[in-house]
């Protein structure tokens, strides 16, 4: 039998290569992923009266504690910002990269059932969850865009600038790093679960060391042997590029924009390889 | 002949006992170090015993499958027998490529779809409907697929009525009729299947095994098939393979590999292993054999057949 080398199109083997990242073979697949986003979509409010609704009333609520404990109680400032669109901006851009992170961060561990049963690339799940959470930003984002119509009307003053437009930017490596950092530790916690444990305290952590509630220039006056740790972290300038851009008050820098691209996208291919490797032999020790 | 579409090459897989923490980060530790800096084999490869069941003993590490080689045709299908334990699952497994092999290599040419539960995914809050288009593109199939089938599917599962209905209020038959009814409309050239038939009444189940026939007759597609029920084995296969403890312990028609399992079955190859005594006289044992040895199955065309009784007073 005379065989082309490419007659068999399935090799199954005990390692698989070393840096493949499948992207192909997700796009074979991406009818499953509209579907896995369709589902988290549909199935977040089944059997509720209000349905959709709800993704609005929860960064609503969330600001409204903000502006009493953070604002009123602690009375951290707010840069000259009305607190409604201060806090707002933070909440919806922190949660959904905490949401993404926190969900695909037990992919392999929520997931075993189906995916001990049958083969398709694992990262169609994570990469669902993160645009499911980018669609619900994408609603959130309505409700600060009618706070800000509002305060504009009644004549606060707040001057937005071109560099509001750099936000698809902002989203993509925000969407990155949660997706990277979820894979990278749900690939991780699938021999040694210690990391579970210490995820939802560090993601906690890492919203403080973020300014989400406080405006960076405070930090620059007051607690000056920390800003290390705030310039490391590759979600400071997304936090404070878009305030820049939107609210026109905060620091906005290229290098560290471009310093939390880079490190979005490297964390994307560590975890993604990563993912990858683990995927194939993860059943046997989850 | 037809060409070979899939080629099992020299396949082991490795599993390690007891429960993953206690010792598990070291043997990990020895195995990296091993390996990445000695740049040596890994030491576990080396041990390993055959998975046998119901023996305990001290290796840590048991061979589920064990050097396994096997060549599929196109258009066959190929039953895998074998009794619990011996490495039916895990080959499926791998084919499916749900877990990788720990040596060795599968080549396969064609679309493989593996069944080895039925409703992988159904989620409880979604109607019937939004679950058949889950489950098949879980299954590997497109939304256009499924959309074309989509009215063959619920007709098959039998359930009309409540495809607008969440599968939570669905009763288990329903759920299994239509997960059945979903992986029965895939079409995949070579479609892996572990024991699923065995879901829904007598007469779905008649329903079902009808289905697989005609997928594997008339459509003339490659199946690879695990079951217990000697039965669908027979009606369904052309050929047979029998794990033992992780190996093949033979290979040949369906027929002949049933009548070697069955006679396998027992400790000895005997016919009668239990008797009723009610009278003196009765027969123990009765044994088939050749000239060299008793207790066998399997002859060849042209040698002699010795039948062997033990009667006992």
């Amino acid at each position: 039998m005379s065989k082309k080398s490419n007659y068999w199109n399935l090799i199954i083997e005990p390692h698989g290569g070393p840096f493949n990242l499948k992207l192909g073979e997700v796009w074979q697949y991406r009818d499953l992923l509209e579907m896995y986003i369709k589902r988290d979509i549909v199935t977040f409010y089944k059997q509720t009266i209000l349905g959709p609704v709800w993704f609005l009333i929860q960064p609503v609520f969330t600001t409204i504690i903000y502006i009493f404990v953070f604002g009123g109680l602690a009375g951290i400032p707010t840069d000259g910002i009305p607190m409604a669109l201060f806090y707002l901006s933070g909440i919806t851009l922190w949660n959904y990269f905490s949401e993404s992170l926190t969900r695909t961060s037990d992919t392999f561990l929520t997931n075993q059932n189906v995916f001990g049963k049958v083969y398709f690339p694992r990262l169609v799940v994570p990469l669902s969850i993160t645009i499911t959470g980018l669609l619900k930003m994408l609603i959130q984002f309505s409700v600060f865009i009618i706070v800000y119509v509002y305060y504009v009307y009644k004549g606060t003053h707040i001057v937005p600038n071109l560099y509001a437009l750099l936000l698809p930017l902002l989203i993509f490596i925000l969407a990155g790093l949660s997706l990277g950092f979820g894979i990278l530790i749900s690939s991780l916690t699938t021999k040694y679960r210690d990391l579970k444990f210490l995820i939802t305290f560090a993601v906690q952590l890492w919203m403080y060391a973020t300014p989400v509630i406080y405006p960076l220039s405070v930090m620059h006056g007051k607690h000056e042997k920390y800003m290390w740790i705030i310039q490391a972290n590759p979600l400071t300038s997304v936090m404070e590029t878009f305030k820049y851009g939107f609210l026109g008050q905060g620091t906005f820098s290229w290098i560290s924009l471009f310093y939390s691209l880079i490190f979005s996208i490297v964390i994307l291919l560590i975890g993604a390889s990563v993912f990858n490797k683990v995927e194939r032999s993860f059943m046997d020790v989850i | 002949m037809s060409e070979v579409v899939i080629k099992v090459e020299n396949i082991s897989k490795q599993y390690h006992l007891g429960s993953i923490g206690t010792g598990t980060l070291s043997h990990d530790l020895k195995r990296w170090w091993t390996v990445n800096v000695l740049r040596k084999e890994d030491p576990y490869l080396q041990v390993g015993a055959t998975n046998n069941l119901s023996k305990k003993d001290d290796e840590n590490y048991i061979w589920a499958l064990r050097d396994i080689d096997l060549e599929v045709k196109q258009g066959e299908v190929l039953g895998i027998i074998g009794r619990n334990g011996a490495g039916k699952s895990t080959l499926l497994k791998i084919l499916s490529r749900v877990t990788a092999p720990t040596t060795g290599r599968i080549l396969a040419h064609g679309r493989v779809a593996s069944l080895l539960e039925v409703g992988t995914g159904f989620h409880p809050e979604m109607t019937g409907r939004e679950n058949v288009y889950m489950n098949g593109s879980i299954m590997g199939m497109t939304k256009s697929e499924i959309t074309r089938k989509f009215a063959e599917i619920v007709d098959f599962a039998g359930i009309e009525k409540y495809i607008d209905t969440p599968v939570k209020r669905y009763s288990s038959g329903m759920t299994v009729r239509l997960g059945f009814a979903i992986a029965a409309h895939l079409e995949p050239e070579i479609l892996v299947v572990d024991e699923v038939l065995a879901v829904g009444d007598a007469d779905f189940q008649r329903k079902a095994i009808g289905k697989m026939q005609s997928v594997t007759k008339e459509e003339g597609r490659t199946v690879l098939f695990v079951s217990h029920n000697m039965g669908s084995l027979q009606r369904l296969c052309h050929n047979g393979v029998l794990l033992e403890l992780g190996k093949i312990k033979f290979k040949g028609n369906i027929d002949s590999t049933i009548d070697f399992y069955l006679s396998k079955a027992g400790n000895e190859n005997d016919f009668i292993r239990t008797a009723i005594i009610n009278s003196p006289y009765f027969v123990q044992k009765i044994q088939l054999g050749n000239i060299k040895e008793n207790g066998i199955s399997n002859f060849r065309h042209d040698e002699p057949i010795f039948i062997n009784t033990k009667v006992v007073n």
